[in-house]
């Protein structure tokens, strides 16, 4: 399994890594802004799982969200939101309307999280590939 | 009448007299005609129905006896005699006045001396004009206007009517006051010269244009006024123009509401939203500040919690991760805290005199390594002579290093820092010193440069904002500079950088 992590904050991006691979032994590549994520993820293999920060500089989550959706290859990559913004805030639900029917989004990780928490979302979000409509 | 008809002296003098008293009696006024003793040489038998008196020649014949009797009828008989024995003291003099009688009929009197070959003095000659309608209509008219008047004050709107060209024709008391003025000390001016040209904003005569605009409906409208004083007064109008009896419209009635309350409870509601809003925002970037160093702090914990055999990978990077970011969850806390604190004057300043040459000494080495993330350089131009302050260090240190934060997070590497500390010479900071911090960074848009100092201000919307933060720096700056007698400014250029200087006074 290869999971990429795109998150600006590097601190979380280390916890990530050290989460994932002491627990699931998976590949973690990392990416600290997204358009270093789309970089990596269109010069690379598909990944089985993105797990992938809303709140970042100049490009958000929700930014590399939609550039996925209309790229032939990425829009099969499952992704894990993971936000420290509240998921009942209306900014985040407002945000998650837009991708509601294209099912890119799998699941959604709210910060802090536990560790068991992460791996069974990880998880989750592994086994349904997005169904993807075309835009 | 004081110059027959040269071709009618010239008749006959039978003639001339039958005409003559043809004329005076056919009069539709009151003709008396008396000799130089008062005397009644003629009366027309108008003369005689009005006072109810006979006109007979012998009746009268004692000296002015007539007259007198007519002045013991009049309103102010001791006036009206005293005006009559004037004129029969001076026979040469022409005369004219209005009299009220007791029975409230009214007379305009006019007299002429009578006399042979325009020099000698023969007697006098007496017409009675009846007035009393007129009088009455004025009067009906006058009591109408004053109706009308007080409606206009008790329904608690500007009436106005002005002429075609603005012209005030006619302004309520409420409007005089509304706009600064005296009751009647605008009618006669203009409506848009004098009136709507004190808004700075009025271009064309709106106004003018709306009202004469309408030919037959009525109009409804708003409009800004400026009264005499400079204050802006928002107005809802309703007009109608009034015609002549041909229907040329003449002049407009209007009629105006001061909104100005409604109007502030509008844009109060509009900032109250705002605010509502900008709450939200801060909450998303409160939960985000502090939910972000947790999710290192309990993820990192658990791990280490449950592998107990096994040493999870990496693990001698966590306790730095750990306390690094419980430092950054006790920043935030403080922010929000000195906030808090600040807005409820529950801060307490430690107020001692400070060397400045002595302060930024010390500051220097933790200016200089704030950031680990950047390069930059910081560069302190102090005075020579060194300045003395009565003030609070710490706090001003908070501001300081929380100035030169930002210039370092939102700039370039290897920009260079400048702080220049100057001892103000000049108005309106004299007696003052002043720390400028100034940065080669972005820049900061001329529309963003109004809230920059305002709660929860960060610049760029919460979901992909550049850089973190809570949004409060600048606005407890703001809060420690003024709390300490001085003033916060900013001044900036896109593209070349920003200037954040604050003024503090120096010590007495």
């Amino acid at each position: 399994m290869r999971i990429l992590v795109i998150d600006n904050d590097r601190n979380t991006v280390e916890t990530l890594k050290a989460v994932i691979t002491t627990k699931t032994g998976y590949q973690v590549d990392v990416a600290y802004s997204g358009k270093e994520g789309l970089d990596i993820m269109r010069s690379q293999e598909l990944y089985d799982l993105l797990i992938l920060d809303i709140m970042m500089p100049q490009m958000s989550g929700i930014d590399v969200c939609k550039i996925m959706i209309t790229d032939e290859k990425l829009k099969h990559t499952p992704i894990l939101l993971a936000s420290a913004l509240p998921v009942s805030s209306q900014e985040f639900q407002a945000s998650l309307k837009e991708f509601e029917e294209l099912k890119i989004i799998t699941n959604v990780l709210e910060k802090p999280f536990t560790v068991d928490a992460l791996i069974e979302k990880m998880n989750a979000s592994i086994q349904s590939k997005p169904d993807v409509v075309s835009v | 009448m004081n110059t027959p008809a040269q071709s009618v002296t010239e008749l006959p003098q039978e003639i001339l007299k039958q005409i003559f008293l043809l004329a005076i009696d056919r009069s539709p006024d009151a003709v008396l005609i008396e000799d130089k003793e008062g005397n009644k040489i003629v009366a027309n038998k108008h003369f005689g129905e009005i006072w109810e008196t006979s006109i007979d020649v012998e009746h009268w014949k004692e000296g002015r006896k007539i007259l007198k009797y007519v002045t013991s009828k009049a309103k102010n008989s001791g006036d009206f005699l005293a005006y009559i024995n004037d004129l029969y003291n001076h026979p040469d003099l022409e005369s004219s006045r209005e009299i009220e009688f007791i029975d409230e009929r009214c007379f305009e009197i006019r007299s002429w001396p009578l006399k042979q070959d325009g020099q000698h003095t023969l007697g006098r000659v007496w017409y009675f004009h009846e007035s009393t309608s007129l009088k009455k209509v004025e009067a009906q008219l006058r009591a109408e206007k004053e109706t009308f008047e007080k409606y206009f004050e008790v329904i608690g709107r500007i009436v106005l009517v002005i002429d075609i060209n603005g012209k005030i024709l006619y302004l309520n008391n409420r409007g005089h006051v509304l706009l600064g003025y005296r009751f009647g000390e605008l009618v006669g001016k203009n409506w848009v010269t004098d009136v709507l040209s004190k808004n700075k904003n009025y271009t064309m005569d709106i106004f003018l244009k709306t009202v004469t605009n309408i030919t037959n409906e009525s109009s409804y409208f708003e409009y800004s006024l400026v009264t005499r004083s400079g204050k802006e007064i928002y107005t809802t109008w309703g007009s109608a123009p009034i015609k002549d009896k041909y229907g040329v419209v003449q002049s407009f009635l209007c009629t105006g509401e001061d909104i100005s309350d409604l109007r502030k409870a509008e844009i109060d509601n509009f900032h109250l939203k705002q605010l509502d809003k900008l709450k939200d925002e801060f909450l998303n970037i409160v939960a985000h500040e502090l939910k972000t160093p947790l999710t290192s702090i309990i993820a990192l914990s658990d791990l280490l919690k449950t592998q107990k055999e096994e040493l999870p990978l990496g693990i001698s990077s966590y306790p730095e991760i750990i306390f690094e970011e419980g430092m950054r969850l006790k920043n935030v806390v403080n922010r929000i805290l000195s906030v808090t604190r600040f807005e409820s004057g529950k801060n307490i300043m430690h107020i001692e005199p400070v060397s400045l040459h002595a302060f930024f000494s010390s500051l220097e080495p933790i200016l200089k390594t704030l950031n680990q993330k950047k390069k930059y350089s910081v560069q302190i131009q102090n005075t020579q002579e060194d300045l003395n302050l009565m003030t609070d260090k710490e706090q001003i240190s908070e501001v300081v290093i929380n100035l030169v934060d930002n210039a370092v997070k939102y700039g370039a590497d290897n920009q260079t820092v400048t702080i220049s500390i100057r001892r103000e010479t000049e108005a309106p900071h004299e007696g003052m010193v002043s720390v400028e911090v100034a940065d080669q960074g972005p820049g900061i848009p001329p529309e963003s440069m109004h809230k920059l100092f305002s709660k929860f201000s960060q610049l760029e919307p919460s979901l992909s904002r550049s850089q973190e933060g809570t949004g409060l720096g600048l606005y407890i700056c703001k809060l420690i500079i003024e709390r300490l007698g001085g003033k916060i400014e900013v001044k900036s250029e896109v593209g070349k950088g920003s200037k954040f200087t604050f003024y503090l006074p120096l010590k007495k």
